[in-house]
């Protein structure tokens, strides 16, 4: 788009007609609607709106890889090289192009995080995971969880949870099954936002269950954070 | 800067002779455009259009952020002065991470920082992205290659130009991820430090 005029400082002139100063008022109005229309528009928002802004929903999308293998390891003792500790659980072979998980015979549960890494003062509105379960006796739960860690007693507060049990046939879940979790971050940080995605298995061999990733919904303060 | 006036909503007073009509305008101009130009950048808000945000900017990927998922070996930091993680044992590995850029952003460049020795690599690094549908998931797309040929000593490899914007569709669950494969034939034969994405911005809306 090109605008009607350039912007100028010194626009009206000094000559221009007294009558003519309710012009240069709607000109100046034109100059900013066409330049804050365009920024407030890709804020999800519009000038000529009342507000000119409400909250955008935006989305991120954490891979299985941004996940930490964390509990029930085939061998948890810090120090051990990362493909030691995940080499015993995971499948070398994806499910749907997700993260699978194999065990030595018997139900075997593993624990991964990741923390939901937003900007102070987000809402988070919801978290959905990608992920199928086919065998039986296997499952995914995914919860979302907030702590506090700034006093002795630590706080854990659960947002959301969900438990995927067999058959789940591959698709994208709400963890708060629709609900909507709507969790205002604090804006000093001081609590931590995490995901952990608990899977149970039962199949030694042919794996059948796995998810693909995570979908974090939130909305932050227009401009605040860009 | 310190902006040429505080901003007033009691300017011009009422009393104010109609003659400065043009100067009070004037003023209001200069106003908006210091403000604006401290949110969208020094200059920018006299510019057709406003440039809100359109530098180039890199994320780099430290190989600690990578996940090892096929390949047995005992990794180590190289020694030296390379920094980068290097396999210890004669072998191919996966090593897989989620790519955080948000929805909106162009990847314009893909970069895997390493080396390997003769008879040692490629190191070959994929930004790809899988489409979780209700029922299936399809193959993943490659959207950038870059490669550590074999023999190719410690620098910056480059994918050369691409444009591959994150996909910014709501109802889309399409995750992105970097995938490198490194063949080794033992330690110090090769080493990674990392991958870089280079990407533009395409306006405020849109934020790390």
């Amino acid at each position: 788009m090109t605008y009607t005029r350039p912007w100028s400082t010194f626009s009206p002139n000094g000559k221009r007609p007294g009558g003519q100063f309710d012009d240069a008022q709607r000109e100046l109005r034109v100059d900013l609607g066409e330049r804050l229309g365009p920024i407030l528009t890709s804020l999800g928002g519009n000038w000529t709106a009342d507000p000119v802004a409400s909250a955008l929903t935006r989305y991120r999308y954490l891979h299985w890889s941004e996940f930490t293998l964390f509990a029930n390891m085939a061998n948890n003792t810090f120090g051990q090289n990362v493909y030691a500790t995940l080499s015993g659980q995971y499948t070398n072979t994806l499910i749907n192009q997700g993260i699978g998980f194999i065990d030595g015979g018997a139900l075997v549960a593993v624990t991964m995080h990741a923390t939901i890494d937003l900007p102070a003062g987000a809402t988070l509105l919801d978290v959905d995971l990608s992920c199928v379960v086919g065998a039986a006796s296997e499952q995914i739960v995914g919860t979302v969880y907030v702590t506090d860690s700034t006093t002795p007693t630590v706080t854990r507060t659960q947002l959301a949870t969900r438990t995927f049990g067999n058959p789940t046939t591959q698709g994208n879940y709400s963890l708060s099954s629709g609900a909507g979790i709507n969790r205002v971050l604090d804006r000093d940080l001081k609590e931590q936002l995490y995901l952990t995605v608990a899977v149970t298995t039962d199949q030694p061999i042919n794996a059948l269950t796995g998810f693909q990733g995570a979908r974090i919904s939130y909305t932050r303060e227009a401009l605040g954070y860009a | 800067m310190t902006y040429t006036n505080p901003w007033t909503t009691t300017y011009p007073a009422g009393t104010d002779p109609a003659s400065g009509s043009a100067a009070d305008l004037q003023r209001i101009r200069l106003d908006v455009s210091e403000r604006m130009d401290t949110l969208v950048g020094p200059g920018n808000w006299s510019e057709d259009p406003v440039p809100i945000l359109d530098d180039q900017y890199s994320q780099f990927l430290h190989f600690s952020k990578f996940q090892v998922f096929t390949g047995a070996a005992t990794w180590s930091v190289t020694a030296g002065t390379k920094y980068g993680a290097s396999p210890g044992t004669n072998n191919t590995y996966t090593l897989y991470n989620s790519v955080l850029l948000p929805r909106g952003c162009t990847v314009i460049e893909l970069a895997v920082h390493g080396y390997a020795n003769t008879g040692n690599g490629p190191i070959t690094a994929t930004l790809e992205s899988v489409v979780c549908s209700a029922g299936s998931v399809a193959a993943p797309t490659v959207h950038a290659t870059a490669v550590v040929l074999a023999g190719a000593s410690q620098e910056r490899h480059t994918s050369g130009t691409v444009a591959v914007t994150i996909n910014n569709t709501a109802a889309t669950y399409q995750y992105y991820y970097v995938k490198v494969i490194i063949a080794s034939s033992g330690a110090t034969q090769c080493a990674f430090q990392g991958v870089e994405l280079v990407y533009t911005k395409p306006n405020l809306a849109v934020s790390v």
